[in-house]
């Protein structure tokens, strides 16, 4: 389980992230395209009525949104960082807000925003060293 | 004659300006109702298809997505602000039926989305969950005392 809460993330993120590079369609129809057929693959592999079919398919819609992001603000790397802290958060969070609207989102992009100020921090350390280095 | 026409361009011209700047702004408060509506439809519909037809709320959403991306253009609005707007509003349908007492509390939500949609305008594009975090905030402050506190 704990796994897959890193694992489904990450698969919704980088497979919606790479389809947006291949293909110039709207993002709300790629993600929508990506999220029923994957819904359709857990329907047919899991339980509709466990918890495990919830999980994974919340897990991979909330991967999605991180997947959304543009090319041009978001590197692979930073989508790998965002996906972990997104199965974090999930596994901390979802509990206290799942019945409000947009939790998936709040959570993918608090990910988003991890990941972003991340990269920021290690710019401006290379930065710093490289100054010190002249 | 043409030196007599030659006034009335310049007038039209003033006049057209006048009319556009006129226009836009209509055009502005036209294009926030349409955006609004737009996303407590979304919202509607998406709570409808989770709650009434039992359908879950994820496929739910995604359906609802997929349907408003086929969306074109309305008046000045590009189509790809209302594919998105489409998916906030979905997400803000996505709450819990028991959170949500009628569909007078759909609305209100979807009109408290349309409206954070709107103030939050085009800050922090190309984030990924920048419109769930809308539907998000808005959820928040329609239903956050039941929920949260």
């Amino acid at each position: 389980m704990v796994v897959l809460t890193f694992a489904i993330p990450l698969i919704g993120a980088f497979l919606t992230f790479e389809l947006a590079r291949h293909f110039t369609t709207s993002i709300v129809r790629l993600a929508s395209v990506v999220t029923l057929l994957f819904s359709g693959l857990c329907y047919v592999l899991l339980d509709p009525h466990s918890l495990l079919f919830e999980h994974v398919l919340t897990l991979f819609y909330a991967g999605v949104f991180v997947g959304m992001s543009s090319h041009h603000r978001l590197g692979r790397k930073e989508l790998l960082l965002a996906g972990i802290t997104l199965g974090l958060l999930f596994s901390v969070l979802y509990r206290q807000i799942d019945l409000l609207g947009g939790a998936l989102g709040f959570m993918a992009f608090s990910a988003v925003l991890f990941a972003k100020a991340i990269k920021l921090m290690r710019g401006k350390t290379r930065a710093r060293i490289n100054l010190n280095k002249q | 004659m043409t030196t007599k026409e030659q006034p009335l361009p310049s007038s039209h011209s003033q006049m057209s300006a006048v009319n556009d700047r006129g226009e836009q702004q209509a055009m502005g408060v036209a294009s926030m109702l349409v955006r609004i509506m737009v996303i407590t439809f979304a919202a509607l519909a998406t709570f409808i298809l989770a709650d009434g037809a039992n359908i879950h709320t994820v496929v739910a959403s995604a359906l609802i997505g997929l349907f408003g991306s086929f969306l074109p253009r309305i008046g000045a609005i590009p189509a790809p602000i209302l594919h998105g707007d489409v998916f906030i509003g979905s997400f803000a349908g996505m709450c819990s039926g028991s959170i949500i007492l009628g569909m007078n509390e759909v609305l209100a939500l979807g009109v408290m989305a349309g409206g954070v949609t709107v103030i939050v305008g085009s800050w922090l594009t190309g984030l990924g969950g920048r419109l769930g975090s809308i539907a998000f905030i808005a959820s928040v402050v329609s239903f956050g005392e039941i929920t949260l506190w």
